[in-house]
């Protein structure tokens, strides 16, 4: 479980992700969404988004391991992520940062903002929340 | 075999609740998803790693969510072309062992106009099968197409 002082701000490591259509096909694979939009290159080129994009979910699976990268496996027994909009397509050969910057902890939770940013900016923005161990170790305080 | 109908907004009522999915997590799915997303956490593969970190077993990776919540509404259906995903939450209050299945409930929780668009959003709560408790909830809201 991350430890952070309450109050504090903190900037969580970063993942850096490159998208293939490899990628984007393996995502198809797991998921079986096969929608043309993302499997076909022929097809996808005479969409509005002129190619193939990425699965709306293959960057929010980022953003889970960045979560729990960062917070641990409590995450899974207590995160969330919250308020997760996609605002720009995640394309075939481009490079992602996905980040994330503690804002406030407070009761042993820490409210963090998260994204997924291309080579043109934002792709998808959220937040997220975490347990994470106060100045004791997540343990309770005694008088 | 012959395609599955188009779920279209006309379908989705508010207070619609999707027949019960099940979805079963393996290794085989773990390791199609560590390939996809490149997350090689080995608390998902790994009895070992998984023991280290206070674990009784390697656990699915949250990010399925994603799939099992869109599963969970489309097991009759398929989307129309054109939809937009336009916001997503996810909560989590339990690990799932690998191996173990979820048992999912789709309900479409709110549906609305918006200049000429169609949104509607839809709930999946997950349980373990093997103990009923609730593991996560995803909600995912879209423009439907048509």
């Amino acid at each position: 479980m991350a430890q952070m002082s309450a109050g504090g701000s903190d900037r969580v490591p970063t993942l850096h992700k490159r998208v293939t259509q490899d990628t984007i096909d393996a995502w198809a694979k797991v998921s079986g969404d096969y929608n043309p939009l993302h499997t076909d290159p022929e097809f996808a080129a005479t969409s509005r988004f002129g190619g193939t994009i990425a699965h709306g979910h293959l960057p929010l699976a980022w953003l889970c391991e960045l979560l729990v990268g960062w917070a641990g496996m409590p995450w899974l027994g207590g995160g969330e992520l919250l308020e997760v909009r996609f605002v720009a397509p995640v394309r075939p050969g481009e490079d992602y940062k996905v980040t994330g910057t503690v804002t406030t902890v407070e009761n042993e939770r820490a409210m963090i903002d998260v994204e997924v940013a291309g080579p043109a900016g934002a792709c998808v923005r959220g937040k997220a929340t975490a347990p994470v161990a106060g100045p004791s170790g997540g343990k309770e305080s005694t008088p | 075999m012959a395609e599955r109908p188009e779920l279209v907004y006309d379908d989705l009522g508010l207070g619609r609740r999707f027949p019960e999915f099940r979805y079963e997590t393996t290794p085989e799915l773990v390791e199609a998803f560590v390939a996809a997303t490149g997350d090689d956490n080995p608390a998902y593969t790994d009895g070992g790693a998984a023991r280290a970190l206070g674990l009784e077993w390697p656990v699915v990776p949250p990010g399925l969510a994603g799939i099992w919540g869109r599963q969970a509404y489309l097991q009759e259906h398929r989307m129309p072309p054109g939809g937009i995903l336009a916001g997503q939450d996810m909560v989590f209050s339990r690990p799932v062992a690998v191996g173990d299945a979820l048992r999912i409930q789709a309900e479409v929780t709110r549906r609305w106009e918006h200049k000429g668009r169609r949104f509607v959003t839809i709930e999946s709560t997950a349980r373990a099968a093997s103990s009923d408790e609730v593991c996560g909830i995803v909600r995912v809201t879209a423009i439907w197409p048509k």
